[in-house]
């Protein structure tokens, strides 16, 4: 019989309202129960469940007055049910729900139409609890004299909403941190989620984040978000105001923060270290117990050592151990240190579990610097092994050439030889200024350009061992000068020395060396045919001692000066290519370096730059001194 | 009248060699391997040896060490394309190293001093003889 009653209840709620002063059937019904006892009328009972409902429940007849309310209506307004019974809606809801949210319209809709009405998740601001969550459901009923009336029922939802809120929240803020690999930014996106209040964080008034550091052996605070001052705080959260900035809005808020030393709360950041060692007190007691620590009456609580007090300036707050993988990262202190707002068991369970997830975080963040870092090393290491690759396959090309000569030259030499030879015999035997004697001299001349060449290949691919004695080059690039000045002046080209007055002494092989010199002069002038300004510097420079030769030709393109030292790498329709990768060997020789650097459409230098010894690098004003002395 | 062996495979540079050596003055025996070189110097009066080092055959640093063995005094300069046997440590106990060349007056030069050093007396340029 019960679950009649019990069913008839669920499936025909309006029926059971509609007769519920008045009718027969239902008491007969009830009263059928066998012999037990009732201690009260049908209509009792059924009011009294509808009293005990948690749902608030009123109805309304066609002129939209309250015929009939419950406790969970009235109660909690602090009214009595007459009071409410007989009322025009107007004088009990909110103009804002009847007229903005459209609740007269829906009622009268439903008085009209008879169509149902259900509104879930409705956000109504409520005269004491703040911001309230509610399903609204407006369900046809007759009235008293069977004229159509109207049940509304108003569930309040807020509690079973700011649950599933807060773990939306949490899982937002979690997401943000997985995404934030850069530690500042993590640490800050973490403090957000614990003090942005309302739609997107914890709601906490200050978050304050420390880190373990290991090799100090301390406990120290790394960054903290809050106001410094009530004052301070108003301001801030009046200029966030309402509730529709985004979690991500919030964290992108980092790029906009002042330089360390101009953020709120610096001084307690900046004092906040205790030793890892002191796990009997708070922070590190967190740590050591592992568990979330709630101190409620800081001034007199053992745990809360006098400096961690004094820093706080807090009564109430909480103190989320931070432990990845057994590893200590640190703890987040968070208070509500302007609003005095009681801090809740669900605060402390939300900020543990932000606590857990941010611990992860820090831990993945600090090994992906640590990746990057390796990363680079790589990096560094995988250029380095390029370059030697570059100088291996030279070398290899070296001695490729090296192998080619040996081979060729042989080959070469004994018809040059013959050649020369009996044009050099024919030359000399011939009638003086006869036809002969002059064709027998361009033989000469032509073989003898030859040889020069093949003595290149076999000097290339054999250098002398050389023989560095301390010279001063400016002697050897004179020379040079003088050597190469017809063709200088042949092709109009001004030439500029650029000399440091000091004696500037490197070791040199005299006969190597010049030709190192009249390579790359006699290059610059072939990249000067009409003319221009080479110039010949020798400084101290902070690499050491530099000879610079420079032309105004037109550059060599970027993609090709890494070739130019290649041996057979040549861009002249005569020329062996053999110049520069000869010079480079023999600047190596020197233990210096051959380097170039052009501009298309301005010019190209050559430095051979000779290593300072380092105690001369100490002391470079001596040489200087020397010449005055 | 000094006389200078000149070992070379090379039939035209050794027709060069006799005549310029000749013109200078020397008398010319030519060899084109290290057997024919080793037999002439067995078997004829030779002042300084001009040795090809690189020839088919013997090579020329085994060419050099047993002309070495056979006569010690024997002034022997190497004439070579290849700088690189400047190296070969053997090749030291050559009287001198002369790099081929169109050019003879390095190697004329080379034999003028070896024979100096040994008191043979400088030959007479014959400047009118020609073979061609």
């Amino acid at each position: 019989m019960n679950e009649v009653l019990h069913n008839t209840m669920n499936e025909q709620p309006e029926h059971q309202l509609d007769n519920a002063s008045n009718s027969a059937a239902e008491h007969s019904l009830l009263q059928g129960e066998g012999a037990r006892c009732y201690r009260c009328t049908p209509e009792e009972f059924l009011e009294n469940v509808i009293a005990g409902l948690p749902t608030k429940l009123l109805v309304l007849d066609q002129d939209l007055r309250v015929v009939h309310c419950n406790p969970a209506y009235y109660v909690p307004r602090g009214l009595t049910r007459e009071e409410v019974e007989g009322k025009l809606v107007d004088e009990v809801f909110p103009q804002s729900l009847l007229e903005e949210g459209g609740l007269r319209e829906a009622l009268q809709t439903t008085l009209r139409t008879g169509e149902r009405v259900r509104w879930s998740g409705y956000r109504h601001p409520s005269r004491d609890h703040g911001e309230r969550i509610v399903n609204i459901r407006i369900d046809p009923c007759k009235g008293y004299n069977g004229e159509p009336n109207v049940l509304l029922t108003i569930e309040d939802v807020t509690e079973r909403h700011r649950q599933l809120y807060e773990r939306t929240i949490l899982q937002q803020i979690t997401r943000a941190m997985l995404g934030q690999l850069e530690l500042p930014r993590l640490l800050h996106a973490i403090l957000t989620g614990v003090t942005a209040g309302g739609a997107v964080g914890l709601g906490f008034n200050r978050a304050i984040m420390m880190l373990a550091d290991e090799e100090e052996g301390v406990l120290r605070a790394e960054m903290a978000v809050g106001p410094e001052c009530a004052e301070e705080a108003s301001q801030i959260w009046s200029q966030l105001g309402d509730q529709h900035h985004t979690l991500d809005e919030f964290l992108s808020a980092y790029d906009k923060l002042p330089p360390p030393e101009e953020r709120p709360l610096r001084k307690l950041v900046e004092r906040l270290v205790v030793p890892l060692s002191q796990t009997d007190v708070l922070p590190m007691s967190a740590i050591a117990r592992g568990e979330t620590i709630h101190v409620e009456d800081a001034a007199n609580d053992p745990q809360v050592p006098a400096h961690l007090y004094e820093l706080l300036g807090a009564e109430e707050f909480v103190v989320a151990p931070m432990v990845a993988k057994d590893k200590i990262i640190g703890v987040v202190i968070a208070d509500n240190f302007v609003t005095r707002r009681p801090i809740t068991a669900s605060d402390i369970q939300m900020l543990t579990a932000l606590a857990n997830q941010a611990a992860l975080s820090i831990d993945s963040a600090r090994m992906y610097q640590k990746a990057t870092r390796q990363a680079e090393e790589l990096a560094q290491a995988y250029e380095e092994l390029q370059k030697a690759h570059r100088e291996r396959i030279r070398s290899e090309k070296l001695a490729a050439v090296g192998q080619v000569t040996t081979i060729v030259a042989h080959e070469i030499r004994n018809p040059l030889a013959t050649i020369g030879g009996f044009a050099r015999a024919i030359a000399r035997d011939a009638e003086p200024n006869s036809r002969i004697k002059r064709n027998a001299q361009i033989i000469v001349e032509e073989v003898k350009r030859l040889e020069s060449i093949l003595s290149d290949l076999l000097d290339f691919t054999k250098p002398q061992p050389s023989q560095l004695v301390p010279t001063d080059p400016r002697v050897l690039i004179v020379d040079v000068i003088n050597l190469l000045s017809s063709e200088i002046e042949a092709a109009g080209i001004e030439t500029r020395l650029e000399f440091d007055s000091e004696p500037l002494i490197v070791p040199l092989d005299e006969r190597l060396f010049p030709r190192v010199l009249i390579n790359i002069v006699k290059n610059a002038i072939e990249a000067m045919p009409n003319g221009g300004t080479l110039t010949i510097g020798l400084h101290r420079t902070p690499q050491g001692i530099q000879i610079s030769i420079a032309d105004t030709g037109p550059g060599i393109p970027e993609d090709e000066l890494d070739d130019i030292f290649d041996a057979f790498h040549t861009t002249k329709a005569t020329g062996t290519g053999l110049g520069l990768a000869l010079s480079k060997e023999i600047v190596s020789e020197h233990g210096a370096e051959l380097s170039v650097s052009s501009t298309v459409g301005s010019g190209t230098t050559f430095y051979i730059t000779f290593p300072q010894p380092a105690d001369e690098a100490d002391n470079p004003a001596d040489a200087g001194e020397a010449t005055h002395s | 009248m000094a006389t200078v062996l000149v070992v070379d495979d090379d039939r035209h540079l050794q027709m060069l060699y006799e005549q310029e050596l000749q013109r200078a003055g020397y008398d010319v025996l030519l060899a084109s391997n290290g057997a024919a070189a080793l037999e002439t110097v067995a078997n004829q009066n030779v002042d300084v040896v001009v040795l090809d080092i690189a020839m088919p055959g013997m090579d020329g640093v085994e060419v050099l060490t047993k002309l070495l063995d056979m006569n010690r005094q024997l002034p022997v300069i190497l004439n070579t394309a290849y700088a690189s046997f400047q190296d070969d440590f053997m090749t030291w106990a050559a009287e001198a190293y002369v790099v081929k060349s169109s050019d003879l007056t390095e190697l004329l030069k080379a034999i003028e001093k070896a024979l100096r050093k040994r008191g043979t007396p400088a030959p007479n340029p014959r400047n009118d003889q020609d073979k061609e």
